[in-house]
């Protein structure tokens, strides 16, 4: 009986693979730029037709600089829309590789405000996978636009954008022996440019709070260096805390609620967290070698730092109560700067190797490690809030005795698509904004 | 004259229906292993006959399959299989004094199964020469076109199994052409542990009627997923819209009469090396 029961179970089994369906594995994938088709939006009256093409390029602007989106030549376009309402024809946009297309409108409300709405759209599989109206007062026109920008990043690549936000970095004057350092804010397209400080006092490693509304830096004010905070709305600095010796290399913790900086005292650097309500100081290392640039991880549990306790400066990780000490660059060369990525997979880094700078990457446990720029001298990497795009200083050698440009820019974590920002004076130490509120 | 007759036809059914039925009286079943024979029947030589449907490999399978077979038809794989039930067996004999006999029914009864082994595995051989007549029949009432496309497969002059829809270049082809169409951001985390599964339904005329993505929990749970899973539907759209350059209308021009195995297609996208790790 078990023979005829094995019979027909197998012959039905070739019945059935007989019929199966077809099985294809596809292994890997280009990188290429999405060509995504942005029609000008819709103006509702002449009165907004500057700012519906002002928004258009920025979000333009946002996406290209990304290097993930392809902007078509708008003289190709077959279709003109007339309302946000007219379905595209998706043939006409599929004529033209447009993978995306962005619909939009620009609407002139009472009092001075706008309403901006958009979709977005999958040209091959015919459908929106996002739209939104919003509104706001007509000279805020450039963050809708930057705001648009990150929903469409997100929406198709599955991480959140990074166009809404701002850099403060030190916007730097004057001659090479008597450089003037100011505290300066931009958007992050490298609009909108306000100075903070006079530039009396030498500022340096200014670092945002997680809300954005203070900023640490260190402060050379009557030549004494020390960790100040500025408040952003109030325009006022504070000195942080009363150690005995010289605070520099400031950061915030994740929460906001307290600084990790170096104290150097009689020589010797250690790492330090300070609670800014209660004031409570806490000595994280303790070690006769360097400890400083300390980052920590974004959940809080950890705490990058640079230390030369192994003869040469690398990078070292630790608990965030100082214990666990571990050494994870093993590299040929110097490590410094060791900035943990807020998503957590990397720590960026600043490395000198051969009398070359470059700005890399690698895991939290050392390994992977990878360059994306190189100079005569890169250095301060800072992380996009989305953990993908890094922002540095790199300083062009000097020419006829003369020192070479400092200038902001940004790459890829891929290590493709570096950009410069363009800055109106030299510029040095940038750190990125979290997104905007 | 009507008994006899009505006795020979009850006697022929009876027959005929022992013959069928194989009744156990007639092979010695033995009483307390009514499930062994279904123990003993291993699979996997099933599927060692379905990928060694080769002429040259299977000589080799065959003989794979014999060395197999007499393996496990030695004392020790018997035992390996019968473990659990020596285990009980010799705690209940610790319990008992008859130690000695146990074993020496253990022992007649292994040696019993072995032969049976034996012989079943004499008639699994006739049952797949069997199975694979009746394959080799529908592969050619089905393929009797594209004979000379059977060594196009693996190197080495694989012909593929009667079921393979298409030989390994064919289906190389096919991915390299979705993968030319396939572009994503490699940058998003953790993309090499993705993997898109995506079906696709096409005419005749290797149009993409349907493409739907398969894990939908996935699809509406988590963005990265979402963003890679939709880049794979672009892919396969996009690779429908390309005409004569299109993988599904080469599919459709190369095996018209095979519509029926392709135009539900099953297709795996993997990132993999696409990531920036």
């Amino acid at each position: 009986m078990y023979k005829i029961i094995i019979f027909l179970t197998v012959f039905s089994c070739m019945i059935n693979t007989a019929n199966a369906e077809l099985r294809i594995d596809v292994t890997g994938a280009k990188s290429e730029p999405m060509p995504i088709a942005i029609p000008d939006f819709i103006p509702s009256n002449q009165d907004v037709n500057d700012t519906a093409k002002n928004i258009t390029k920025v979000i333009s602007d946002d996406l290209k600089n990304s290097g993930l989106f392809e902007i078509l030549n708008q003289n190709g376009f077959i279709q003109k829309f007339s309302s946000i309402e007219q379905r595209p024809n998706f043939n006409d946009w599929q004529a033209i590789n447009a993978q995306a297309l962005i619909q939009g409108a620009v609407e002139n409300l009472k009092d001075g405000k706008i309403k901006v709405s958009f979709r977005l759209w999958d040209v091959f599989a015919s459908s929106q996978m996002e739209g939104k109206v919003m509104t706001t007062k007509s000279d805020n026109w450039r963050r809708i636009a930057h705001i648009i920008a990150d929903a469409v990043y997100k929406r198709i690549t599955g991480e959140n954008g990074y166009f809404d936000t701002r850099i403060v970095y030190i916007a730097e004057t004057g001659k090479q022996t008597k450089k003037i350092k100011r505290l300066a804010v931009m958007d992050q397209d490298g609009e909108n440019i306000r100075i903070l400080t006079d530039g009396q006092d030498m500022i340096l490693t200014p670092r945002f709070s997680p809300n954005m509304q203070k900023i640490t830096y260190l402060s050379y004010y009557k030549n004494n260096p020390k960790v100040y905070i500025f408040d952003m709305e109030t325009g006022k600095q504070e000195l942080i805390g009363n150690f005995p010796g010289m605070t520099f290399a400031p950061r915030f913790s994740p929460d906001g609620k307290s600084v990790i900086m170096s104290m150097a005292l009689n020589g010797n650097s250690d790492v330090y967290l300070m609670n800014l309500t209660t004031k409570k100081k806490q000595r994280l290392t303790n070690h006769p070698a360097i400890d400083t640039s300390p980052s920590f991880s974004p959940d809080g549990k950890q705490i990058t730092f640079n230390s030369d306790r192994s003869g040469t400066p690398q990078i070292y990780v630790m608990n965030a109560d100082g214990s666990d000490v571990k050494r994870i660059s093993f590299g040929n060369g110097k490590y410094a700067t060791p900035v943990w990525s807020p998503r957590g997979d990397y720590i960026a880094f600043t490395k000198i190797y051969e009398g070359n700078f470059y700005i890399g990457i690698m895991f939290p446990d050392g390994s992977g490690e990878r360059q994306l720029a190189s100079g005569y001298l890169v250095e301060a990497p800072t992380w996009a809030p989305n953990g993908r795009v890094l922002m540095f200083f790199r300083q062009d050698p000097p020419e006829n005795g003369k020192p070479g440009k400092t200038k902001l820019y940004t790459i890829d974590i891929t290590g493709y698509n570096e950009r410069i920002v363009d800055t109106p004076t030299d510029a040095s130490d940038p750190a990125w904004s979290p997104l905007l509120p | 004259m009507k008994k006899p007759l009505l006795a020979s036809i009850v006697m022929h059914i009876v027959l005929i229906t022992a013959i069928l039925i194989d009744l156990p009286i007639w092979t010695h079943v033995p009483k307390n292993n009514p499930k062994e024979n279904i123990v003993f029947v291993d699979l996997s030589k099933i599927k060692i006959a379905e990928i060694s449907n080769l002429p040259k490999t299977k000589e080799k399978k065959a003989t794979q399959t014999n060395k197999t077979n007499n393996k496990k038809n030695e004392p020790k794989t018997v035992k390996i299989k019968n473990k659990p039930k020596t285990k009980r067996e010799t705690t209940k004999t610790k319990k008992t004094d008859a130690t000695l006999e146990n074993n020496q029914k253990n022992n007649e009864k292994k040696q019993s199964q072995v032969q049976k082994q034996d012989k079943s595995n004499n008639e699994i051989k006739s049952l797949l020469a069997s199975v694979e007549k009746i394959k080799e029949n529908i592969q050619k009432e089905a393929d009797p076109e594209n004979q000379n496309d059977k060594n196009k497969g693996i190197s080495g002059g694989n012909e593929g199994s009667y079921n393979q829809i298409l030989s390994i270049s064919e289906k190389d082809l096919i991915s390299a052409k979705l993968r030319a169409c396939w572009s994503l951001d490699p940058g998003v985390k953790n993309v090499d542990d993705i993997i898109v599964e995506v079906e696709t339904i096409l005419s005749p005329e290797g149009q993409v009627n349907a493409v739907q993505i398969v894990d939908t929990y996935k699809y509406n749970n988590d963005a990265a997923f979402r963003a890679i899973a939709e880049s794979a539907r672009r892919a396969v759209l996009i690779c429908g819209k390309m005409n004569e350059e299109s993988p599904f209308v080469l599919l459709a021009k190369r095996h018209p009469d095979k519509y029926n195995s392709w135009k539900n297609m099953r297709l795996f996208f993997n990132p993999l090396d696409g990531g920036v790790n």
